[in-house]
Parts: structure tokens; C-alpha cells; sequence
């Protein structure tokens, strides 16, 4: 059934992009993946993913302007897990304002976002 | 083409500014022209470079996260992983090569935690760059020093803590730096042996530093900050004093209170001032004995202290600076007087009032 499901992340690691893109496919998922928020609006658009993964802090268009394209714009109800440094508590809170779901603080561990996935798209 | 002899009758017949002109204008125009070859050769190479890493860390990335997933699936170093590495290995010849590899170690370091951090300290071992962060050690070069530690630090490589201990009083700020990073990182507060041996200074930044990398340490004991309370080195003790008072270290009192008569006046007031902080009671008498002999701003802080924890005890100390010329120390006598003794201060406010004070006197008055 997951191998349905989509999912879109926005991150600028490319890395970490490759890693965690790896880590969900293992997992069944179809993976989208963007390195700036502008590309990844660009997927969301064109794919309508189940899931969106973002970082907050990306070239072009923030995480944040992500999510708020998703909700206001769009106007998707699709889960959104955000992706945010330790420091960076209030651009959190304003993710939830904006809508998001659901938040991970980097460093993180690619086995909890896995489960987090999971449960987001249960 | 112009033959040669128009062009000498061309220059005979000018006015000898114009021929300077001429002259100039045509070195300028060879300087200008091998500048912008020279500018195109440079852009040429570096864009060229850039392409370079781009690629290389495009493959490294692949084959670290080959790596990482080799290791998660069989739990232990496995032929794909050997032979991953063997691969790794025989790119790793140039430096630049090496200094792509590692940044992108460190750029997935950054993103992720947990068991993923010890395969890529294993990895980096692995591929044999501790030895080669170790070997920058040796090198002439004090920012080459500099790096490595800072690799040996970060890839938690915790063999090599007697080559770093070597840098701890290294000429350059920044090695020593590095070497003090390197041990708090990785042996939390009892990488502050180091202390022990430093003989060079420590700056303020460092000491800011310092405090910052202890705050990452994930321990519930505290640093045992006492015995460099009586170091011979005062950069030393300073940054002990800012331990205790950090880490609120009372057990310190004694030498705290021995620190009180410090022939180093920026000690002997940061240490009235963390005795102030820890509210130690016992230090009140010492200060009022060696008052006469401290300066002016450690006297400051000595009726800065008695505001904290001032008793009737000390009336007699106090009333003998209320008319003090320094404007600081008369205010807080007052305040300490009305704290300790009320109708004192008022059975004296008028003579003191008298005495160009009113102004002082009316603050107080009016300040709970």
C-alpha cells in the first residue's frame, strides 16, 4: 500500500537529501526531492504528494513560505513534517501557526523519521 | 601594417609630452591586456575546481550513504563496506580530494545523531585520516596544527590526546584554542586537566568559548574547579572563578577566601564577586579586614556584597563610609545602613543631607 503514497522533501543537504531519500524509498515510499523551496512548490504542484518533508531555512523560498503556499495558495490539507536546526524554536512555532503537522529537530536519527513518516500517513 | 620608419618620422615630429603619452598609453594597454588574460586564466581554473569538488562530492556522498546503509543492514564491517573503503581509499590521494571527502563527512555529521555518527567516526578511521589529522601535528605551519586538531576533535579521535596536549601552550592563540576544544569535546570536564599544564594565557573570547563547549557536556558531576583556584597561572584561576560561579561551586570556599589577598587585583575582584554570587557569609569579615588594602573598584564591590548579605554586625564599618568621597561607595553605605538600621539612618539622614547629600538621601528615602 505505501508504495503509493508520495512524498516530497525540500532540503538543502544534499547529503542528507540522498540519505534520508534512500532510507524512505527502502521503505516503499515514492520520493520527490527538491533543494530549494522553489523546486519543491514546483513538485508539490505537479505531484500532489501525500506527504511533504521541508527544512526552514532554504534558498529562494523558506520552508516557512513553503507551507504557507501549501495551505493559503494550494489550499492542501496534506501533512507537512518540518525539518529545523536547535535554536530555530520560534520559525517552529510559526511552521505550526502556518499549518505544519509535525516537527523534527536536526541532528536527527533517519530511523525516527521513518517511524514519524509512518504514522503521518497512517 | 604601418612601416616602421612612418612610424619613427611620427614620433620625431611630436612634442615630447605627447610622445609620453603615446609611451604610457602603450604600456598600459600591454599591462591591461595580460591582466585580463591573466583574470580569464583565473576564472578558467577556479571554475574549473569548482566543477571538480562538485563532482567528487556528488560521488562521495553516494558511497558514504552506501556505507552507512552497508553497516545498518549487517550490523558490522561486511565486504561491501571493505571494499567501499578500499575504493574511498585510492581517491584520497590529493589533498584537495581528502578535504572534499571530509567536508562531506561533516556536512551529514551535522544533519543526523545517534549510531549514524559512530559509523562515520569508524569510517574516518577507516580510510586512515587520523593518521593524517595526527601528522598535521608535526606540521611547521600553526594553521595546519590548527586543522588538525579541529579534525581529531570532530571525528572523535581520542587516541591522539597526548600529540594535542603537546599544542596546549602552542604560540598561536588559535592551536591552543583548538587543543582546549578538542579535550572538553571529547573528555567533558575532565578534559580540563589541561589546565593543569597551561602556562600561556587564556583571552577572553577563549574563556567564553570554553564555558560554551562545557555546556554541551552531558554530565550530571560538576568540574572540580578547586584546585585551579590556587593555580600559578592567573588566567588559570580566572577561569576557575568563572566555574565556581557557573557551576556554583561552594565547596570552594576556602580558596575563595584566600583568593581574597591575590596580588592580582582582577582576581581579587572577581572574587569578591563570586563570593558575593554564592552568598558565603564568612567572607564578610576577611573583606573588612584587608578593606584599606584593595582598590578602589574591589571596594566597590565589597559594599556591593555587604548590600547582599549586610548585618547589624557591620554598622560600624558602614557608618565610617556613609561620607566617603567616592560617590559609589557613600550611596551604598547609606543603602546598607538602611537596610541593617532604620532609625539610624534616619537619626543621621539630616547631617549627611547637610553635607551636599540631599540628593542621595532623597533616592534612598524614596527607593524600597
Amino acid at each position: 500500500m505505501s508504495k503509493e503514497k508520495k512524498i516530497v522533501i525540500a532540503e538543502d543537504n544534499s547529503v542528507f537529501l540522498l540519505l534520508i531519500k534512500l532510507k524512505l524509498e527502502k521503505e516503499g515510499y515514492e520520493l520527490f526531492v527538491a533543494e530549494d523551496g522553489k523546486k519543491a512548490i514546483e513538485l508539490i504542484e505537479t505531484h500532489q504528494p501525500d506527504l511533504i518533508l521541508t527544512d526552514i531555512m532554504m534558498d529562494y523560498l523558506s520552508g516557512l513560505e513553503v507551507i504557507s503556499h501549501v495551505r493559503n495558495v494550494l489550499k492542501m490539507d496534506v501533512p507537512i513534517l518540518v525539518f529545523s536546526a536547535s535554536g530555530q524554536e520560534e520559525m517552529v512555532t510559526q511552521a505550526f501557526n502556518l499549518g505544519a503537522n509535525d516537527f523534527m529537530v536536526k541532528p536527527l536519527m533517519p530511523n525516527e523519521l521513518v517511524i514519524r513518516v509512518k504514522r503521518m500517513l497512517m | 601594417m604601418v612601416p616602421p620608419q612612418f612610424i619613427d618620422s611620427f614620433l620625431k615630429d611630436l612634442p615630447s609630452i605627447a610622445k609620453i603619452i603615446w609611451i604610457l598609453a602603450t604600456v598600459f594597454f600591454f599591462v591591461l591586456l595580460s591582466l585580463v588574460l591573466f583574470l580569464k586564466v583565473v576564472r578558467f581554473r577556479l571554475r574549473k575546481r569548482e566543477a571538480y569538488i562538485k563532482s567528487e562530492s556528488e560521488k562521495y556522498e553516494i558511497s558514504i550513504v552506501d556505507y552507512l546503509y552497508a553497516y545498518e543492514d549487517n550490523k558490522g564491517l561486511n565486504s561491501d563496506q571493505e571494499k567501499l573503503i578500499l575504493n574511498i581509499k585510492h581517491t584520497l590521494t590529493t589533498s584537495i580530494n581528502r578535504k572534499v571527502f571530509v567536508n562531506t563527512l561533516l556536512k551529514l555529521k551535522g544533519e543526523v545523531s545517534g549510531n549514524m555518527i559512530d559509523v562515520i567516526n569508524q569510517l574516518y578511521k577507516k580510510l586512515g585520516l587520523d593518521q593524517r589529522a595526527l601528522s598535521k601535528l608535526k606540521s611547521s605551519k600553526w594553521h595546519i596544527v590548527a586543522i588538525g586538531i579541529r579534525d581529531l576533535r570532530r571525528f572523535k579521535v581520542l587516541e591522539a590526546q597526548n600529540e594535542v596536549a603537546k599544542c596546549i601552550n602552542h604560540s598561536k592563540m588559535e592551536v591552543r584554542r583548538q587543543a582546549y576544544l578538542y579535550f572538553i569535546n571529547l573528555f567533558g570536564f575532565k578534559g580540563l586537566e589541561f589546565l593543569g599544564n597551561l602556562k600561556s594565557s587564556i583571552s577572553i573570547w577563549d574563556r567564553i568559548g570554553i564555558l560554551e563547549a562545557l555546556q554541551g557536556v552531558k554530565s550530571q558531576e560538576t568540574p572540580d574547579a578547586g584546585k585551579w583556584l590556587s593555580s600559578k597561572n592567573d588566567y588559570v584561576v580566572l577561569l576557575a572563578l568563572e566555574l565556581v560561579r557557573v557551576y556554583g561551586l561552594r565547596e570552594t570556599q576556602e580558596e575563595l577566601l584566600q583568593l581574597i589577598q591575590h596580588e592580582n587585583s582582577e582576581i581579587r575582584l572577581k572574587t569578591i564577586n563570586v563570593l558575593n554570587y554564592l552568598y558565603i557569609i564568612e567572607a564578610k569579615e576577611l573583606l573588612i579586614k584587608t578593606y584599606e588594602t584593595l582598590t578602589v573598584k574591589e571596594q566597590i564591590a565589597v559594599f556591593e556584597l555587604l548590600e547582599n548579605m549586610g548585618a547589624k554586625e557591620e554598622e560600624s564599618f558602614v557608618l565610617k563610609h556613609v561620607t566617603s568621597e567616592v560617590f559609589e561607595i557613600k550611596v551604598l553605605a547609606l543603602k546598607i545602613l538602611k537596610q541593617i538600621d532604620a532609625p539610624k539612618f534616619t537619626g543621621i539622614k539630616d547631617e549627611i543631607s547637610k553635607l551636599g547629600n540631599f540628593k542621595v538621601i532623597d533616592f534612598l528615602e524614596n527607593t524600597p
